[in-house]
């Protein structure tokens, strides 16, 4: 049997990996990857810790991830297309011209 | 024995997820990210979840990440110009990964399961599907209410005019 310690220290691996591809990866589809990555450390850890207790709640709740997944991954999508079609972004960089300007360009 | 599975694919689900950091292309992470959720998977089934293994194939690895790698290939966003979309040499570590991860279910299988069945709690799908539509019955219809508004927001920034 394997302790619960042991796999909720490779679910904070997973998790702090995916932080880093957050963090230092500066590019959009970089940054969704990343959070995918991040979620599938929290199911890990949903799972690990239900099964540590016996019932079946952690796995009713990376149900819920899972969905909460979809629902970002789609709209998150558009958005990084709707990005490049509008200001030719693919990183994040050239996104922090939230003032006038955008106005300007984008009419 | 059970023990050297486990650890291996989860050593293979780490793997995979460090060598997005590292991999330049977006398709090549997306490749990788799919290894690392089959070996986190087999993790699961290895934990005693076995609906979870299978929503994790097919919802995860199946319908999300297929999203992905359909959009990034719609979409052709060039991070670096006049890069080809696959580089062919950049196909060994995913396809060493993604072998690896099979042997490891190849190993899997291959024992009598019957010798580790004492020692794991699987709680299977009629439990889950006890609890979710139980006690949990408000967070499917909070999920039911998220995936409509999911499909408005779609619907409401892919709309054509207006640009």
């Amino acid at each position: 049997m394997i302790p619960l310690s042991h796999s909720l220290a490779i679910a904070a691996l997973l998790f702090v990996l995916g932080l880093a591809v957050v963090l230092l990866r500066r590019e959009l589809l970089f940054i969704l990857i990343g959070l995918e990555v991040m979620l599938n450390g929290v199911a890990l850890t949903a799972i690990a810790a239900g099964q540590y207790w016996g019932n079946a709640d952690g796995q009713v709740l990376v149900i819920m991830l899972m969905t909460v997944t979809a629902a970002e991954v789609v709209v998150a999508l558009i958005l990084v297309w709707l990005a490049y079609d509008h200001y030719k972004a693919v990183r994040v960089e050239t996104l922090t011209h939230l003032k006038d300007e955008t106005e300007r360009s984008s009419s | 024995m059970y023990e050297f599975i486990f650890y291996l694919s989860s050593v293979i689900a780490v793997i995979a997820a460090g060598a997005i950091l590292v991999v330049r292309h977006p398709v090549h992470a997306a490749l990788y990210l799919i290894v690392s959720l089959l070996a986190l998977a087999l993790l699961f089934f290895l934990l005693g979840a076995p609906l979870l293994a299978a929503f994790q194939v097919m919802l995860y690895a199946g319908a999300i990440l297929v999203l992905f790698l359909f959009m990034m290939m719609v979409m052709n966003l060039r991070t670096e110009r006049n890069l080809p979309l696959l580089l062919p040499a950049n196909w060994g570590g995913m396809a060493l990964l993604a072998l690896l991860l099979w042997l490891v279910l190849l190993l899997l299988l291959s024992r009598s399961s019957l010798d580790m069945a004492d020692n794991i709690m699987v709680i299977g799908p009629t439990a889950v599907g006890n609890a979710l539509f139980g006690p949990y019955l408000v967070v499917v219809e909070a999920a039911a209410i998220l995936l409509l508004a999911a499909l408005v927001a779609a619907l409401y920034l892919s709309r054509k005019g207006k640009r």
